[in-house]
């Protein structure tokens, strides 16, 4: 039988997690649109929603975990544009020599292999601990500061700070 | 020279300053989607949807667990037999086997059941595919629409089926490759041939259902559509692809080609043998897509058909393909299952069944899940979400989450958004593209490259 479940209490339940969710969307898939993927990961969690289990992470991160998955569809799949350059420009408090870094940063931190950059994402620009990292990326807190540390060093490299 | 401790400073006051930067959240209406409501998946579902990581035969054998079961409990199945248990069938040839329908025969002496002669050819992994497969006492398989379950007894060359139950979905008994399954499965007494050519013959009468093996429906060209590796499931829609033909097999991971001559098919096994395959670089490429593919290349391995797709699994790694055949060009479809987890982008829009209206600045979009059931995409300019039940040519959409920008495009969304709304709409799939109308507007769209 098809039950109509009442929409107020999913939408309470995801609420708090919007902006993580918005936060990794455009740090994973600038040249899409955010919007865009944020409604399609709530689709995605709408439909998954029985299966959500408590025991293995807060809602945020198993929505978070959605994110990152549509996200990722989504940067494939879009065109691209100039958005690491469009998001430096929003930031005007920001003096100009940090936002110059920022931007070699933002550009070395998305060229880095994947589960590097899901990682640095997650934990420095989302702002998750390790082991909120590590449920969202379904391993170990070991493993995401292994993966850290290997991010850390491709990006001195990248940036010539070695 | 800066310390890992450098990095991790500048990192730190890096996203710091932009989430100090980023502080709105997605504009999702969630209040509008409180006054639809949401209507979640079903869990009772007639028609099995294709599972990534589900076998087929496994499917078949639950099904007929849960049909035999089911008829008996709730007695919502259609039973036909005595009170007398299944009796094993020994050693039975067909114990084991699995079978694809390759053609369907009606003559005309059928005592007013069929009023002209029918010689139907079902193209092998396409959709509304029937299937049967034996164990020791019981036959499963699908009518193209129905699944059934029921036991078995062979005999010579006769088989008696007893204590048949099938699912109920709406799908009409007038649709002769139905009606004649319908036949053989309620009949006293089936004539079986099973022929040096390794062709099932089922006969009732004057309706001949042939088989071939299942493994023969993999002879086809497959086109990847997702895959699900170490980093999770991902869709695609890119250039990946394998072609079957006999022992031989050809492809590509979206960036080198591979081959061999030397594939071997047991059961639900496929070893590939030696395979050669380019070392191109390829800068763009998807790693994970090339290291799933090397994975199943290299086995072990094993393979499910579905009607009108392929899944290729070992461990944790699966790639799901779809059958060539359904996207290109051929006579209309309309069978359900074709649109599942597929993606499509809009190619324009009809009014009034000829004129071509302006489409949105934006690329619309439209994707099914692998489920036949999720809905998502773009009107152009505003998401799109929201459950879907598809039927033989025609969906019924219950529209979920949705953004709601403004759309400054002369109202070609807007046009888009009105078809795809809540409520009832028209859909077929030919020659490549799907068209989908509602009223004077029909929407077509060609597959998501």
């Amino acid at each position: 039988m098809t039950a109509v479940v009442a929409e107020p209490d999913f939408a309470d339940w995801v609420r708090p997690a919007l902006l993580p969710m918005t936060r990794l969307a455009r740090r994973l898939a600038p040249h899409a649109d955010a919007d865009d993927v944020v409604q399609d990961a709530l689709a995605r969690a709408w439909q998954k929603w029985s299966g959500y289990d408590p025991a293995r992470g807060t809602p945020t991160v198993w929505l978070l975990a959605i994110t990152a998955d549509r996200a990722r569809a989504a940067r494939r799949s879009n065109v691209r544009r100039l958005a690491v350059v469009d998001d430096a420009a929003e930031v005007p408090d920001v003096p100009a020599t940090d936002r110059t870094a920022d931007v070699d940063l933002d550009r070395a931190v998305h060229a880095l292999p994947e589960r590097q950059q899901l990682a640095v994402q997650l934990h420095y620009f989302v702002g998750l601990t390790v082991a909120e990292c590590a449920q969202v990326m379904d391993c170990s807190a070991g493993t995401v500061k292994s993966t850290l540390f290997d991010a850390r060093t491709r990006l001195r490299e990248v940036l010539g700070d070695e | 020279m800066t310390s890992d401790q450098d990095m991790d400073a500048r990192l730190a006051a890096a996203g710091e300053r932009w989430r100090d930067a980023h502080t709105d959240p997605a504009r999702v209406d969630l209040a509008a989607a409180t006054d639809e409501g949401f209507i979640p998946l079903q869990t009772d579902d007639p028609q099995p949807a294709p599972a990534r990581t589900s076998r087929r035969r496994n499917w078949l054998v639950a099904a007929a667990a849960v049909l035999l079961v089911g008829g008996v409990a709730t007695g919502l199945a259609v039973t036909r037999g005595g009170d007398d248990g299944p009796t094993p069938a020994g050693t039975s040839a067909l114990n084991g086997t699995d079978w694809i329908l390759q053609s369907v025969k009606v003559s005309p002496d059928t005592g007013g059941a069929y009023t002209s002669e029918l010689d139907l050819d079902v193209q092998p992994g396409g959709t509304n595919q029937g299937a049967v497969t034996f164990s020791d006492t019981m036959v499963t398989g699908s009518d193209g629409a129905h699944a059934f379950a029921a036991s078995y007894t062979a005999s010579g060359d006769t088989l008696t089926i007893r204590h048949l139950a099938e699912t109920a979905n709406g799908a009409t008994a007038a649709d002769p490759q139905l009606a004649a399954f319908n036949r053989v499965l309620n009949a006293d007494k089936v004539k079986y041939v099973l022929d040096p050519s390794r062709t099932l013959v089922l006969s009732v009468g004057s309706v001949t259902l042939s088989f071939v093996p299942a493994s023969a429906a993999i002879n086809q060209r497959w086109v990847l559509t997702n895959f699900a590796g170490a980093d999770g499931a991902q869709d695609q829609h890119g250039t990946a692809y394998v072609e079957f033909d006999g022992q031989k097999v050809t492809g590509s991971d979206g960036c080198n080609t591979f081959s061999s001559s030397q594939v071997h098919l047991a059961g639900d096994a496929v070893d590939f043998g030696q395979v050669a395959i380019t070392a191109m670089a390829c800068p763009n490429a998807d790693q994970a897509l090339q290291k799933a593919f090397a994975t199943v290349l290299h086995g072990p391995t094993t393979f499910t058909l579905y009607p009108g797709k392929l899944a290729i699994e070992s461990g944790a790694v699966s790639l799901v393909f779809v059958s060539q055949a359904v996207t290109s060009l051929g006579p209309p479809i309309s069978d359900p299952i074709a649109l599942y987890g597929t993606s499509w982008t809009l190619d324009h829009v009809e009014q009034a069944g000829s004129a071509v209206v302006s489409s949105p600045a934006r690329t619309a979009t439209l994707n099914f899940g692998d489920d036949g059931r999720a809905l998502s995409g773009s009107d152009g300019c505003n998401a799109i979400s929201g459950t879907v039940t598809i039927g033989k040519g025609t969906m019924a959409i219950q529209r979920g989450i949705s953004t709601q920008m403004a759309c400054p495009d002369g109202g070609a969304s807007k046009r888009v958004g009105g078809v795809l709304r809540q409520g009832t709409v028209q859909w077929q799939l030919t020659d490549g593209q799907l068209r989908i109308t509602l009223g004077q507007n029909t929407l077509v769209y060609r597959a998501a490259k």
